[in-house]
């Protein structure tokens, strides 16, 4: 791995901060020095604002070791830490993590937890920033969550009832509108009659999390990762999994309905209903949009910069959904070869009105690079084509870019500074209106 | 007679402040008289925690500085979790140039981007080809190069990278030796960004390069050298910070420039290049000397500048002070106070109906020592009741300060802490009204129903006669209508148990192993 102009993503410990945050009363105990809990907090962030949290940045216990603890040793610091956490601190689940410094030493925090034999729930996980990115710690964090934590699947319940399924596969901060994406898919699976677990979304308790362990399916919206995730999973609790695009926009949504559908054994009337009757109120809103789309020719090429999760289902919904012209396809986070190969062979599935190229790169400025220097420009003295009109979705750090190219931008990955979050979400129908509003505003902003 | 700080610039490596001379402290709980006595004994740094909580570490602080040199790039030299929140100030460093007249690039940087196999096998190669990239890319004129925990516990000599590639890059670069580990006094920071600077930099200007000399053959050379050396001899140097914004720097300049004295303002939102204007001044001073005393000591010892240390001109005493104090320095003392009485008669009539809606609000202070011991006179002065002080870390160079703070307000709670935890408690027993707090502490404050200000925001003046004026308006404003904090109170949970409100907030406390038991 190389060097990287600034990257969109943090380290292992920085993914696993950022989950445990969005857990129900789950609580981080960082064993490193005392800059990483906080910093990092301020990483996932960067993610629309969202800063907040039961006990993040300042307030998550940290055993801040010093000097003589890489010399001696941190164990004895981590054990009047993690004393005192469980003294004082309000959570029914803790989560021990480690940090660079403590995993180059070989604290044995194993040892320390069980010399701590009367501990309230406590799920431990290496998490030295070098191992891994953010999207390598929310994986194996998911994966020891369920092994330390998740009770395996009771032999099957009676029949007839409700299936249940688990939402995987988006990372609070660095997929920014994980929450609105997941109450919305949520919404839509609870009217196929299915339970679900999402782990992360207001007003999930850890009685739901542990109830994952029982799910009938486990539905992961990540390809490169993803499929590692559910195959731990299935051989940890026995889960099967669905993995996929996460749906934006009708099309993809109906067909993702009709998926999970036909993988829990509804009844595919039932679906269907939910998909007409979804599907109508969804194109009423867009096509009271259309006088503006239609007279001020409101169709776009688009460039997106977004990890693996989402660069492909931004570009889908732009091209079926809005018939934009996708030209690149930009992502972000730092893949092995293999998970490139299953990106790619993703993409070579997907049907394009014109293909895009997809572009695996993590460094801001050869992404700028590359768009500029990819497309001949200049065909004569009078005659050029460039990529006009432009939209591109990307970071905040597109934003000058698309100016510099006199296109319109919208920030919908990670870092997200220019905008917040809050409740958005992408995802379902009701995700296809709010990124149809988004870039709709974009276009009439200046209409000032 | 300012105490002066001693220091040794010759090391490789600057000692963090705790483990330095000026052994600072930074876990204490008490009140004001305590602070103030065992710093001035000495053993305010013997006590550490058996329960603590994450917090600024001097790696990330070291990137303020680096980040606000004008024409710099920042590199991370670590794993890509170092540095990961840069994104946040590139659009401040962008905005408050602008504000000042400088047109600023916005945050540059790379993270290095160590994995497994470095670790095992050394990070030097990969920083060499990383600070190649930045030089090529961006042709900067300063590199600061920020050394996170892994390559310091594997030992990547940072030096060496940084002597070797020098030859082969454009930039000067500059190596920060700022582990997280290193330092629990995380403005220790300033300390290794000032050391990193002073062993890379010139701070003389050059002939033909900067300035034409006089010629000797010019028959009023003499004439002109002597005009050159009297605007010298009233040429102050202020040192800023990243917590300083445009409107407080504007305002001292302003009251010095009308005092006639020539004010120029280092380090941060100026190229490198511009440094070298340093050694032409009188006197340097800094806005808030935990920033920048390291650096004032070594001009002295290096250039025989001198420098005072007035305490940061943070409302109307403290300013006063301020401006006194250097205009002493340059004989202009009834100046100063033709000028100190005319400001305040003016700021004083437009606060007068603004004091009246907050005189006796209860109000906790908390941040770094010299910003919240000034802001506490301040709240005095405009009839607020401080009911504490809380300080990030605390050393001797406070003293002269807070020393004032106990004669005016009284011997107060006064404690060193960063954690959310002991101030939530202590929140229990002070009951303050509001708070002015550093930013990333508003947040607890807010959520347990006290609303909060913070301490410092760059869009709003804070220091001198205007600093006073709009602090007061956003002290009314929020005092209007707290209705924001009693919604979160009511509906966002804490994560400590009711046993914890029920200890001494200073209960984890506890004597570091060899600390003198006395």
């Amino acid at each position: 791995m190389t060097y990287i102009e600034r990257p969109r993503f943090s380290c292992m410990l920085g993914g696993v901060l950022a989950t445990i945050n969005a857990l129900p009363r789950t609580v981080p105990v960082v064993h490193g020095a005392q800059g990483c809990g906080r910093n990092l907090s301020s990483a996932y962030a960067q993610g629309g604002y969202y800063g907040g949290g039961y006990c993040n940045e300042h307030s998550i216990p940290s055993s801040n070791i010093g000097e003589s603890d890489i010399i001696f040793g941190g164990a004895e610091t981590l054990t009047k830490e993690l004393k005192s956490s469980y003294e004082i601190i309000d959570a029914d689940l803790f989560v021990v993590t480690t940090a660079c410094m403590t995993d180059i030493i070989g604290d044995d925090v194993k040892a320390v937890l069980n010399d701590l034999p009367d501990r309230p729930p406590t799920v431990f996980i290496e998490t030295g920033g070098f191992k891994g990115d953010c999207y390598y710690g929310y994986r194996r964090f998911i994966e020891e969550l369920f092994r330390q934590y998740i009770p395996r699947k009771e032999p099957r319940a009676e029949a007839g009832t409700a299936p249940h399924v688990n939402l995987l596969g988006l990372l609070p901060g660095y997929d920014p509108f994980f929450r609105g994406d997941l109450e919305e898919l949520s919404r839509l699976l609870g009217l196929l009659g299915a339970t679900v677990t999402t782990f992360i979304t207001p007003g999930q308790t850890l009685a739901d999390v542990r109830k994952a362990g029982a799910a009938d399916l486990n539905i992961i919206f990540n390809r490169t990762y993803g499929g590692e995730l559910g195959r731990q999973l299935q051989e940890s609790h026995g889960l099967d999994y669905w993995l996929g695009d996460l749906p934006v926009g009708a099309r993809a949504t109906s067909e993702f309905l009709r998926n999970i559908a036909a993988r829990l054994g509804l009844a595919p009337e039932a679906a269907e209903a939910v998909i007409r009757g979804e599907s109508e109120r969804y194109y009423d809103y867009v096509e009271r949009l259309a006088p503006l789309v239609v007279d001020f020719d409101f169709q776009n090429y688009a460039v997106v910069v977004a990890n693996s999760t989402n660069a492909l289902p931004y570009a889908l919904y732009l091209d079926h959904e809005l018939g934009w012209l996708p030209t690149h396809i930009y992502v972000t986070d730092q893949l092995t070869e293999e998970q490139r190969g299953l990106l790619s062979a993703r993409f070579e599935e997907l049907v394009f009105a014109e293909k895009p190229e997809l572009v695996f790169e993590t460094d801001a400025k050869r992404i700028q690079q590359h768009l500029n220097t990819s497309r001949p420009q200049f065909l004569s003295q009078q005659y050029y084509e460039r990529i006009e009109p432009l939209f591109i979705l990307g970071s905040t750090l597109e934003h000058g870019f698309a100016e510099s190219l006199n296109g319109f931008h919208l920030s919908v990955s990670h870092p997200v500074i220019n905008r917040t979050a809050v409740a958005r979400g992408y995802a379902g129908y009701n995700g296809g209106l709010n990124l149809l509003c988004d870039l709709s505003d974009a276009q009439v902003a200046r209409r000032v | 007679m300012d105490k002066h700080l001693e220091a040794d610039f010759s090391l490789r490596v600057p000692p963090s402040r705790e483990a330095s001379v000026r052994n600072t402290g930074y876990a204490f709980g008490g009140s004001t008289c305590g602070l103030v006595k065992c710093a001035e004994k000495g053993c305010l740094n013997q006590c550490d925690r058996d329960f603590s909580q994450s917090t600024n570490c001097q790696m990330y602080v070291s990137s303020l500085i680096s980040f606000s040199v004008k024409d710099s790039v920042v590199i991370f030299h670590g794993p890509v979790g170092c540095g990961a929140q840069a994104h946040m100030i590139d659009y401040s460093v962008k905005t408050f140039g602008a504000r000042r007249g400088v047109k600023m690039s916005g945050a540059r940087w790379f993270s290095t981007n160590l994995d497994e196999s470095d670790v095992i096998g050394g990070g030097e190669a990969k920083l060499r080809q990383t600070i190649i990239e930045a030089d090529r890319r961006f042709r900067p004129t300063a590199i600061f190069v920020i050394n996170s925990c892994a390559p310091a516990i594997i030992g990547d000599d940072l030096d060496e990278v940084v002597n070797n590639v020098q030859r082969e890059v454009a930039a000067t670069v500059v190596p920060l030796h700022s582990p997280g580990f290193k330092a629990k006094v995380f403005s220790s920071a300033y300390d290794v960004v000032y050391h990193g600077i002073l062993q890379k930099f010139p701070f003389v200007p050059q002939p033909y390069v900067d300035y034409q000399p006089f010629s000797r053959a010019d028959r009023d050379y003499e004439q002109k050298t002597r005009e050159y050396e009297h605007q010298k001899s009233r040429t102050v140097n202020l040192f800023n910070a990243w917590s300083i914004g445009p409107d407080d720097e504007n305002e001292i300049r302003r009251l010095f420039e009308a005092l006639g004295l020539n004010v120029r303002i280092f380090v941060e939102f100026k190229e490198p290049d511009e440094w070298r204007w340093l050694s032409e001044a009188a006197l340097n001073v800094c806005f808030c000397h935990v920033h920048d005393l390291y650096f004032v000591e070594f001009l002295k010892q290096k250039l025989g500048i001198p420098y005072i240390l007035p305490n940061i001109p943070i409302g109307l005493s403290a300013t006063r002070n301020f401006v006194t104090e250097v205009a002493a320095f340059f004989g202009l003392e009834e100046e100063a106070e033709k000028l100190i009485a005319k400001e305040e008669e003016e700021v004083k009539a437009a606060l007068a109906p603004l004091v009246d809606k907050i005189r006796g609000k209860r109000v906790l202070i908390s941040g770094g020592y010299l910003r919240i011991g000034a802001t506490g006179l301040f709240a005095n002065e405009v009839g607020l009741t401080v009911v504490g002080f809380r300080n990030f870390n605390y050393d001797l160079f406070g003293n002269k300060l807070f020393s004032e703070v106990e004669e005016k307000i009284g011997d107060v709670s006064n404690v060193i802490s960063t954690q959310p935890s002991e101030l939530l408690n202590e929140l229990r027993k002070l009951k303050p009204d509001f708070a002015i707090s550093h930013p990333g502490v508003g947040v607890w404050l807010t959520k347990a129903g006290v609303p909060s200000i913070t301490l410092f925001a760059q869009r709003f003046p804070y220091f001198g006669y205007r600093g006073a004026y709009a602090l007061t308006r956003r002290i009314v404003r929020t005092l209007a209508n707290p209705n924001y904090a009693r919604n979160l109170a009511a509906n966002a949970r804490l994560p400590y148990r009711q046993k914890w409100y029920e200890l001494d907030p200073y209960h984890y406390l506890a004597a570091k192993p060899g600390a003198d038991a006395a």
